[in-house]
C-alpha cells in the first residue's frame, strides 16, 4: 500500500470520528434544552402548592384582607387550570398564551399580597409566615432560574447547530433550531406602589 | 464593563495559554537535560575537533526526553490516582458540619434554597452543603472532583453578613469550580509538579551517592582504576547535579504558572456566577463586604493546605491563588472607589480574628 493511501484512509477515518462526535453534541445539546424545559414546570408546580398554606397564614393575623387573598387564590387555580391545558397540547400557541397570560396575573395578585402583608408587623414577626415566605421566594426564583437555564441551553444548542463545521452535521440530519422562551411581561415588573 | 461572557471566553484562553506553557516547561526541562547530556559526552572525547563537529543528536535527545516523562509520567499518575474524589471527606476534613433537609434555622433553610437555585440556573445536581460552623471569617469553598461527589461549604462569617442575593453570588462562584471541573485541572498540574519534584530528588539522590564514592575512594589509594572510579564518580555528580537544578528550576517556574491557572480560574468563577444569577452587582457586594473584614483568615489547620479552593485568599502576588479584591471587584462595579464597609461590627470581630460575640443571635444586615 502506498503513503498516499494510508494517509487518505486515516483522514477519512478521522473524519468520519469527527461526524459522528458532532451528531452526538447535537443530540446532548437537544436533549438538554428538552430537560430543561421541563424542569421550567416541575417548579411552576411548587409554586401553585405553596399558594395555599402562605394564603391560610395571612388569613389568621388579616382578617380584613379578604379581597385580596380570594384575588390570589382565585389567579392560582386559573393558573393551574392553565398549566394542565398547557400539558396536554405542549407547544400549542393559544395554550401557551393563556399560560403565560395566567400566570402573569398570579404573579400580580401575589406581589399585591406581599404588599399587604407589609401593613402587618405582627405577621412579619411571625416564624412560620417568614418560613413561607422564604419558600415562596426562593420557589419564584427556581422558576426563574429554570427559565433562564432553558434560555441558555437552547442558545449553547443553537450557537452549536449554526456554528461551522458542525452546521454540515445539523443540516444533513435535520436538527431544527430551537426557540427561546420570552420574558415574561406583566404588571409585576413595575415596582408595587405602597401607600402610606 | 464588559459581559461575563467576554470575561470566561477571556479566561478560558488564558488557561489554555499557560497549560501550554506549562507542557513546554517540562519539556525544556528535558532539552536542559539533554544539553548536559551533548556536553558530557564530547567533555568524555575531548579534543577540539570532535567540539567543532558537533552536531545535535536526536537520538540522546530522545532517551533524555523519554527518561525525564517515565519518571515524572509515573509519579504524576500515582499521585494523581491517590487523590480522594468525595467532597464531602474535604468538607468533613475542615470542621464542616453537613445541612440535609431538616435545617434548625431560617439561615440554613436558606442556604439550601440558594444552593438549590443554583444547581437549577447551573444545570448540575445540587452537592452536598456544609456550614463551617467556628469559622468567624467570610469565606466559602467547593470541592469533590465530579458532579457526583461535590460539596460546597461556607463559614459561620458568611452567613451572618450576606444576604440573600449576595450568598447567591458566591455559592455560584463555587457551583462555577464544580461545572468548569477546576479541582481537577488543579489536581492534574499538582500530580505533574509532584513528579518534577520526585525528578530533581532524584538527582540529588545521585549527587549525594556520588560524593559518598568521591569521600571513600579519597580514603584509599589503589593504583588500578582509580581514575576511571573517579571520573565516573564526577560524571555521576554533575550529572546528578543538573538533574536536580533543572527540577528545581522546573518546580519553579510551574508553582508560578500553577498560581496564573488557579488565579484565571477564579476569574472564570466571578464570571460564571453572574451567568448564573445574571446579578454582577451581588457579586461585587459580596466581594466588597469581603474586603471589610480586617483579618479575614481561615482558622482550621488545614486552611492552608486547601487555600486555592476558597473563594477568596490574602496575598497578592506572583504565587497568589487568588487575583486582587479590587481587581474582582472592578469588573462588576467600575464605578468602585476602594472603600470597603466595617465588617468587624457585624462580624463581631475583634482584633486577632476571634469571634467576640459568644451569643447565637443572627444579626441581619440591613441593605
Amino acid at each position: 500500500m502506498s503513503y498516499g493511501a494510508i494517509i487518505g484512509i486515516a483522514v477519512a477515518v478521522i473524519v468520519v470520528l469527527w461526524f459522528i462526535a458532532a451528531y452526538n453534541s447535537l443530540v446532548r445539546g437537544r436533549n438538554g434544552y428538552k430537560n430543561a424545559f421541563a424542569q421550567i414546570d416541575v417548579q411552576l408546580r411548587r409554586r401553585y402548592d405553596l399558594i395555599p398554606n402562605l394564603v391560610n397564614t395571612v388569613k389568621g393575623y388579616a382578617k380584613h384582607e379578604r379581597e385580596t387573598m380570594e384575588a390570589v387564590i382565585a389567579a392560582r387555580n386559573a393558573a393551574v387550570a392553565a398549566a394542565e391545558g398547557a400539558g396536554r397540547t405542549p407547544g400549542e400557541p393559544g395554550a401557551m398564551k393563556s399560560l403565560a397570560s395566567a400566570e402573569s396575573g398570579l404573579a400580580g395578585a401575589l406581589s399585591r399580597l406581599l404588599v399587604t402583608v407589609e401593613r402587618y408587623p405582627n405577621l412579619k414577626a411571625d416564624g412560620n409566615f417568614a418560613r413561607l415566605q422564604e419558600e415562596l421566594t426562593a420557589t419564584e426564583n427556581k422558576v426563574a432560574y429554570a427559565r433562564q437555564a432553558f434560555n441558555d441551553a437552547v442558545t449553547e444548542y443553537n450557537t452549536k447547530r449554526e456554528s461551522f463545521p458542525v452546521t454540515i452535521v445539523s443540516g444533513l440530519f435535520g436538527f431544527k433550531a430551537a426557540e427561546l422562551l420570552p420574558e415574561e411581561k406583566s404588571e409585576v415588573r413595575e415596582a408595587p406602589k405602597v401607600a402610606f | 464593563m464588559a459581559s461575563f461572557i467576554y470575561y470566561q471566553e477571556q479566561a478560558r484562553k488564558r488557561t489554555g495559554l499557560l497549560i501550554l506553557l506549562f507542557a513546554l516547561s517540562v519539556l525544556g526541562i528535558g532539552a536542559a537535560l539533554w544539553l548536559v547530556a551533548e556536553a558530557a559526552v564530547y567533555y568524555a572525547d575531548g579534543s577540539a575537533e570532535a567540539a567543532l563537529a558537533w552536531h545535535p543528536s536526536w537520538r540522546l535527545f530522545g532517551y533524555v526526553l523519554a527518561g525525564e516523562l517515565a519518571v515524572v509520567g509515573l509519579v504524576s499518575l500515582s499521585k494523581f490516582f491517590s487523590f480522594s474524589s468525595g467532597g464531602a471527606a474535604v468538607a468533613e476534613s475542615m470542621g464542616a458540619r453537613e445541612i440535609t433537609g431538616n435545617p434548625s434555622s431560617l439561615e440554613e433553610q436558606q442556604l439550601l434554597n440558594v444552593v438549590e437555585e443554583m444547581s437549577i440556573a447551573a444545570r448540575i445536581p445540587a452537592p452536598r452543603v456544609f456550614i463551617m460552623d467556628d469559622e468567624p471569617s467570610i469565606n466559602a469553598f467547593a470541592a469533590g472532583s465530579n458532579t457526583g461527589d461535590a460539596a460546597v461549604a461556607v463559614t459561620a462569617g458568611a452567613l451572618r453578613a450576606f444576604n440573600r442575593e449576595e450568598l447567591q453570588a458566591v455559592i455560584g462562584h463555587e457551583f462555577s469550580h464544580i461545572v468548569n471541573g477546576d479541582m481537577r485541572m488543579n489536581m492534574k498540574i499538582i500530580s505533574v509538579l509532584a513528579g518534577v519534584m520526585i525528578l530533581s530528588f532524584l538527582g540529588r539522590m545521585a549527587m549525594c551517592m556520588a560524593r559518598d564514592s568521591l569521600l571513600l575512594q579519597r580514603g584509599r589509594r589503589s593504583s588500578k582504576g582509580k581514575d576511571n572510579g573517579q571520573s565516573v564518580a564526577f560524571a555521576i555528580l554533575a550529572a546528578g547535579a543538573a538533574v536536580w537544578l533543572a527540577g528545581l528550576a522546573g518546580l519553579f517556574f510551574g508553582q508560578i504558572i500553577q498560581a496564573a491557572v488557579s488565579r484565571q480560574r477564579e476569574f472564570l468563577a466571578d464570571a460564571s456566577s453572574v451567568q448564573f444569577t445574571r446579578n454582577p452587582m451581588a457579586m461585587a457586594s459580596a466581594l466588597k463586604k469581603i474586603g471589610g473584614v480586617s483579618r479575614n483568615r481561615i482558622r482550621n489547620a488545614h486552611g492552608d493546605e486547601y487555600a486555592h479552593l476558597f473563594f477568596t485568599a490574602g496575598i497578592a502576588s506572583i504565587f497568589a491563588t487568588h487575583p486582587p479584591l479590587e481587581e474582582r471587584i472592578s469588573r462588576f462595579d467600575p464605578a468602585f472607589n476602594g472603600e470597603y464597609p466595617d465588617m468587624d461590627e457585624v462580624l463581631s470581630v475583634d482584633d486577632d480574628g476571634q469571634d467576640s460575640d459568644d451569643d447565637d443571635t443572627f444579626e441581619e444586615e440591613e441593605e
